[in-house]
C-alpha cells in the first residue's frame, strides 16, 4: 500500500512539474480604491475557437482595470470583474450573461466570437444590461434589432471591405481564392466582408477545419483555380498558421491577405514555419505613431515583459474600459442602467489607443460604433522573420481627418 | 493525383494516424480492449514539450525527454489507478471501456488546467534545413515524423516477434486467463503494454505537434482518428495500424482535393460504418492459438 501511494505520488509530482497554475492570479485587485465595488462583467472565450484573441484583450481589460483601481477606482470605489467563458458558443450565452448578471453586474464586456454576441443582444435587452464588444469587428452586431445596448469600437468588415478592394485596385488583383475555418463566427464574417467585395472575382472559396490538421488539399484546390491572391478568414491560432504555412509551400508566388486575427496574436507567429509569413497582408490598428498607443505599449511591456507584442486587441480591450469608466462617471455612478447606457452615448471624440493619431471614437443614440472614419485601420506586411514589418507600401486606406 | 505535396501530406498524417494506432494495438494485445485515452496521451507529449520549451526556455531534448516520461507515468498510472482495479471488480470489458474514457476527458481537463488552453507551437526535433524534393520542400519537422514512425514499427515488429516480453505480450493477449493459470507475470505484461504504448503515443504527439500546433483539447480527435486507423487495419498484424493509418491519411488528403470542402469528414465516417458493418475485425484478422 504504502509504495501504492508513493507511486501515486511520484505521479503527481511528475505531472505537476510540466505545468504550471491557472490564472486566478491576473484577478484584479481593489488596489488603493475603497468603497463598495462596481461589479463589471465580462463574457470571455477563454477555450473555444475565439479563445485565440479573446484572452489577449481579457488580460489587457484586467491590467486595465487594476490600473483604474490603482489610480483610486471610478468616483472613488473599485472596479470588480465577475468572468464566465461560453466558448464562442451562442447556445451558452444567454445562461452566461443570466449568471453575470446574478452576481451583480452592471455592465458587460462581450469578448466573444461575433455569431455568439449577437446571440448576446436580444438577452442584454431582457436584462437591461449596457455592454461593449471590445473587439467585435461585425456590423451587424451593432445594427438594429436588439441594439440599444450594444456598443463596439473598431471598424467593421464594411470599411474592411472598402480597404481590401482599394488595396486590389492598387495591386491589380481581379480574382480571388478564399480559404476559411468552419467556426460560426467567420461565417458570419465572410458574408458580411465578401459580399461587399464587389470589387473582385471569388474564384475558388476553400474550408478547412477550426481544428485541421492539414490543408495541402484546400491549397491545391486554390493552386488549381489560379486565383490573382488568396485571402485567409480564419478565427486565427493554429488554424491561420497551418494555412500560412500550407500556402507558403504550395503557392509561393501568389500575394497573401488575411484580417486582423494574425497580427493580433504574436504567439501564433512562433507556429509558422521559417518565413512562412512573410509578405503575408493583414488588416493592422496598431501605429506607433499614435502617442496613446506608445504609451500602452510602455505600460504592457512593463506588466508583460519587454517582448511583449502589443495588439490591436490589447489596446481596444484597454479603451473599452476606460470608456466605460468615462460612462460610469458622466452617470454619477453604476446603478441606473438607463442613465449608464445614455453616458455611453454621450461620448464623443474619445482618443483611442489604436489606429492613427488622429484616430478618435464617438457614440450616441443611433451610432453604437465607436470608430470616426477609416483611419483606425491600415494593412500591414510582415517580414522574412515572420514578424510585422511595417504598412504595405502597395496601398494604405486613405485618412483624411 | 500526380502533386507530390498531397502524397507527402497523406504520408505524414498516414504515419501519425499509424503510430495512434500501433498504440492502441499494443493496449489491445497485451490487456484485450481499447484504451481511448491514447489520443490525451499524444496530446501530453506534445504540449508538455512545448510548454517547457517556452514557459522555461528548456531545451527541446530535456524538455521532450520529461514530456515523453510524464506521458508514460500517466500510461501506467491509467493502468495501476483505473483499469486494473475496474477489471477487478468483473462485469466484463465495459466498465473499463468506460473508465477509459472517462480518463481522456480527465486528462484533457488537467492538461487545460497545467498549460493553458491556447494553441501552442510544437517543437521540432530535428534541426537541419528543409529538404527540397522536386517542386516541393520538405520540412525536417515532417521527415523525421515519417523516418521515426518506420523505425517504431520495425522496433515493436521485432520487439514482439523476437524478445521474451514482446512474445510473453502475444501469449498474455491471446488468453489472459491461461496465462494466469501457467503462471506467467500477466499484470507485469499488461503495464508493460500500457508503458510502451504510452511512450510511442507521446512520441508521435511530439513529432506530429510541428505540424499544427498543440492544445489540450487536441486528445479527443487524436483518440477518435487512432481508433479508426485501428478499426481499418485490424489487429492481426503489428504492421495493420500503419496500413489503416496510411489509407486513413490518403482519405484526409485526397477526398478534400477531389470533393472540396470537410468531404473527408464523411469519407472517414463512411468508412467507419463499412467497416463496423462488413468487415469489423479490419483488413488484418487477428489468429488466437486453441
Amino acid at each position: 500500500m504504502a509504495r501504492w501511494v508513493a507511486g501515486m505520488a511520484t505521479l503527481a509530482l511528475a505531472v505537476t512539474a510540466c505545468g504550471g497554475t491557472g490564472d486566478d492570479a491576473d484577478s484584479p485587485t481593489d488596489g488603493s480604491a475603497k468603497g463598495a465595488p462596481i461589479i463589471i462583467g465580462m463574457d470571455e472565450d477563454s477555450t473555444g475557437p475565439g479563445a485565440s484573441y479573446s484572452t489577449i484583450a481579457g488580460k489587457t481589460i484586467r491590467l486595465a482595470v487594476q490600473d483604474i483601481n490603482d489610480k483610486g477606482g471610478v468616483l472613488g470605489r473599485p472596479l470588480r470583474l465577475v468572468i464566465e467563458n461560453d466558448e464562442s458558443d451562442p447556445t451558452k450565452v444567454p445562461a452566461v450573461l443570466q449568471k453575470l448578471h446574478s452576481q451583480g453586474a452592471k455592465a458587460l464586456f462581450l469578448q466573444s466570437g461575433s455569431a455568439a454576441v449577437m446571440q448576446a443582444k436580444s438577452t442584454l435587452t431582457q436584462l437591461g444590461l449596457p455592454a461593449i464588444a471590445p473587439t467585435g469587428v461585425t456590423a451587424t452586431l451593432v445594427e438594429p434589432p436588439d441594439n440599444e445596448l450594444i456598443y463596439m469600437l473598431a471598424n467593421t468588415t464594411t470599411d474592411w471591405a472598402e480597404v481590401y478592394c482599394g488595396a486590389f485596385k492598387a495591386a491589380n488583383i481581379n480574382t480571388l481564392g478564399i480559404l476559411t475555418d468552419d467556426t460560426t463566427t467567420i461565417a458570419a464574417l465572410n458574408k458580411a466582408l465578401l459580399g461587399g467585395m464587389s470589387c473582385v472575382k471569388i474564384t475558388a472559396t476553400e474550408k478547412g477545419a477550426a481544428n485541421a490538421s492539414d490543408l495541402s488539399a484546400q491549397v491545391a484546390r486554390l493552386k488549381d483555380a489560379n486565383p490573382d491572391a488568396v485571402l485567409v478568414t480564419s478565427v486565427g491560432g493554429a488554424f491561420e498558421v497551418l494555412a500560412q504555412n500550407t500556402l507558403a509551400a504550395q503557392l509561393k508566388d501568389k500575394l497573401r491577405f488575411s484580417l486582423a486575427s494574425i497580427g493580433n496574436q504574436p504567439s501564433s507567429w512562433k507556429l509558422a514555419n521559417p518565413g512562412a509569413l512573410e509578405g503575408l497582408i493583414f488588416m493592422g490598428s496598431i501605429n506607433q505613431d499614435n502617442p496613446r498607443t506608445k504609451a500602452l505599449t510602455e505600460l504592457l511591456k512593463k506588466a508583460n515583459g519587454p517582448d511583449y507584442e502589443v495588439t490591436a486587441y490589447d489596446a481596444e480591450g484597454w479603451d473599452a474600459v476606460q470608456l466605460l469608466k468615462l460612462a460610469i462617471e458622466k452617470a454619477g455612478g453604476p446603478d441606473d442602467p438607463k442613465k449608464l447606457n445614455e453616458a455611453i452615448q454621450s461620448i464623443s471624440g474619445y482618443q483611442a489607443s489604436f489606429g492613427q493619431g488622429n484616430f478618435t471614437l464617438s457614440f450616441s443614440a443611433t451610432k453604437h460604433l465607436g470608430a470616426d472614419g477609416p483611419c483606425g485601420l491600415s494593412l500591414i506586411e510582415f517580414g522574412a522573420d515572420n514578424r510585422p514589418k511595417g504598412p504595405w507600401a502597395t496601398f494604405q486606406p486613405p485618412c483624411s481627418s | 493525383m500526380t502533386d507530390l505535396q498531397l502524397w507527402l501530406s497523406a504520408m505524414e498524417m498516414g504515419c501519425f494516424f499509424g503510430m495512434l494506432a500501433l498504440a492502441y494495438h499494443l493496449i489491445y494485445v497485451g490487456a484485450g480492449f481499447f484504451n481511448f485515452a491514447i489520443g490525451p496521451y499524444a496530446m501530453m507529449g506534445g504540449l508538455c514539450t512545448s510548454w517547457l520549451v517556452i514557459t522555461y526556455d528548456l531545451g527541446v531534448w530535456p524538455a521532450a525527454a520529461i514530456g515523453v516520461a510524464a506521458t508514460i507515468a500517466l500510461a501506467a498510472a491509467t493502468e495501476l489507478g483505473v483499469v486494473r482495479p475496474v477489471q477487478k471488480r468483473g462485469g466484463g470489458e465495459l466498465p473499463a471501456l468506460v473508465a477509459v474514457a472517462a480518463v481522456l476527458f480527465a486528462i484533457q481537463q488537467f492538461a487545460g488546467y497545467l498549460f493553458g488552453y491556447p494553441t501552442l507551437p510544437g517543437q521540432s526535433l530535428a534541426s537541419f534545413a528543409p529538404v527540397p524534393v522536386g517542386d516541393i520542400t520538405v520540412q525536417p519537422s515532417s521527415l523525421l515524423l515519417i523516418v521515426v514512425a518506420v523505425l517504431t514499427f520495425v522496433a515493436t515488429a521485432a520487439w514482439i516477434r523476437f524478445s521474451r516480453t514482446g512474445r510473453l505480450l502475444r501469449a498474455v493477449g491471446d488468453s489472459n486467463q491461461a496465462a494466469a493459470l501457467l503462471g506467467l507475470p500477466v499484470n507485469r505484461i499488461r503495464l508493460i503494454a500500457f508503458v510502451v504504448a504510452g511512450f510511442v503515443a507521446a512520441l508521435a504527439g511530439l513529432l506530429f505537434a510541428p505540424k499544427a500546433g498543440v492544445n489540450s483539447l487536441s486528445g479527443l480527435h487524436w483518440s477518435l482518428s487512432g481508433f479508426l486507423a485501428v478499426v481499418v487495419g485490424g489487429t492481426g498484424s503489428v504492421w495493420a495500424p500503419l496500413l489503416g493509418g496510411m489509407l486513413l491519411g490518403l482519405v484526409e488528403v485526397f477526398l478534400p482535393y477531389y470533393f472540396g470542402g470537410q468531404s473527408h469528414v464523411y469519407g472517414m465516417l463512411l468508412i467507419a460504418l463499412l467497416f463496423f458493418a462488413f468487415k469489423p475485425q479490419g483488413l488484418f484478422v487477428r489468429k488466437v492459438r486453441a
